[in-house]
């Protein structure tokens, strides 16, 4: 290509671009300064519920209604060993049946004033058996769309062990993912964002004890009655 | 263009080159965006990514033979339950539910080889109920063999809420092909609207019996 040559004839154009850059990028440093700079916004903080309380997982609407100790019955459990059950009352949000176990994932921790029950401690605990229990007689383990279901969470205690007073729970949440691969439309968890660590300090290895990486949408308090009080 | 090494430029360009008339330059316009709408409105006819894997459906009514190219399936008869009694070698199953059983009498045959079909109920919004987990699997045609030749009989049973009947179809799919491309499938219509809907639900029976 020539350059411009000065002698050539043609309008003299006005050097519009850069000042109309200029202008732009100020404007945008300057709309970024105004609406607090390039720093993350703070994730947000759970919401506290109590008993009754009701959560908007996405994929399922659950409220929080009950947490009992007793003796474990004909359909969970068995009579000679105390179980710590969780009644929740769940909506299936989604198109489709899922099953009952995926209340697993809902629900990151569960914590009793005594000791930690889920994730378990020890590779020996199966975790709890999850339940839907609508007639109170029969165990199944469907969640229909649309159709508010009792399910039933139910956790074994050490023979022995120290009845808790109260359990505190934190809920998931999910968001339906199109899939990148696919474009597949699936119900995926709400992920914490990775915190950027301190220069110098060591990555901590990824153990079986640290929690997933869920981000905790709510942190339920349960007070726990004993059954048959 | 470069210039001569001589340093002069060439002869200076002439002062309003040659340009095509309007009348063209307009029709290339119009060319140009006729093409851009082709190719927009082409888009139509893409299916969007979530539905490129989607199965192969042939729909049909109840009592209509509805082929496919592994298997053909008709739905001959669907009635309500209010309970549902499993009959077994030692005993019997009762299943209740606080909505309703909808229960659906498929006749199936395959075309090569034997086949287990697993079905399940799609509303008329879209909502998918697999077969219910209270009445068991070995009552229903899920676990039965669906031989090449002639057709059998057997029963779906769902547990629906009331309202969600009408419209609704029995779907049933060969489960063996899940992880290939085009799973067949087969749709068969309830025939029912509202008002049947609800006066069939009416007339549902309490203790439905099967054996298991």
């Amino acid at each position: 290509m020539t350059s411009a040559d000065p002698g050539a004839t043609g309008p003299r154009r006005r050097p519009v671009l850069v000042p109309v850059l200029a202008v732009l990028v100020a404007a945008a440093v300057g709309l970024t300064t105004a609406f607090g700079g390039l720093e993350e916004s703070p994730e947000p903080e759970p919401v506290r519920l109590g008993k009754g309380g009701e959560l908007d997982q996405g994929r399922m609407r659950t409220v929080f209604q009950d947490a009992e100790v007793g003796a474990g019955q004909e359909h969970v459990g068995v009579p000679d060993k105390r179980y710590l059950r969780i009644v929740l009352k769940v909506t299936n949000q989604s198109d489709r049946t899922i099953s009952a176990q995926t209340m697993d994932n809902a629900l990151i921790t569960v914590r009793t004033d005594v000791r930690r029950l889920k994730p378990p401690a020890g590779s020996d605990d199966l975790g709890p058996r999850i339940v839907t229990l609508d007639d109170g007689t029969h165990p199944y383990g469907q969640l229909h769309p649309g159709v508010p279901t009792t399910v039933v969470m139910a956790f074994e205690l050490a023979q022995g062990e120290r009845a808790p007073k109260s359990v505190r729970i934190e809920a998931a949440t999910f968001v339906l993912t199109e899939s990148f691969m696919s474009g597949d439309l699936n119900w995926l968890p709400v992920l914490k964002r990775e915190k950027a660590l301190p220069d110098g300090e060591p990555t901590p290895a990824p153990s079986k004890a640290t929690r997933p990486p869920q981000l905790v949408a709510a942190e339920v308090d349960l007070p726990v009655r004993v059954a048959g009080s | 263009m470069i210039d001569p090494p001589s340093g002069r430029p060439a002869a200076p360009a002439p002062v309003s080159p040659r340009r095509a008339p309007a009348w063209r330059r307009l029709l290339h316009v119009a060319v140009g965006l006729a093409l851009i709408g082709g190719a927009g409105y082409a888009h139509e006819f893409v299916l969007p990514p979530d539905r490129l894997d989607d199965p192969l459906t042939a729909t049909g009514g109840p009592r209509e033979e509805i082929r496919m190219d592994t298997f053909s399936a008709r739905l001959e008869e669907v009635r309500f339950a209010r309970s549902v009694r499993v009959k077994k070698e030692f005993g019997t199953d009762e299943a209740t539910t606080r909505q309703i059983f909808l229960v659906a009498k498929v006749g199936a045959t395959s075309v090569r080889k034997p086949l287990k079909l697993s079905a399940f109920l799609l509303t008329a919004d879209g909502l998918r109920f697999d077969p219910t987990d209270r009445v068991d699997a070995g009552a229903t045609l899920a676990e039965k063999w669906v031989q090449p030749g002639w057709w059998r009989s057997g029963l779906y049973f769902f547990e629906v809420p009331p309202d969600k009947v009408a419209g609704a179809r029995v779907v049933v799919t060969d489960p063996q092909v899940l992880f290939e491309d085009w799973v067949p499938e087969v749709a068969m219509d309830l025939g029912l609207d509202e008002a049947g809907a609800r006066r069939m639900i009416s007339e549902a029976e309490d203790g439905y019996e099967v054996t298991g």
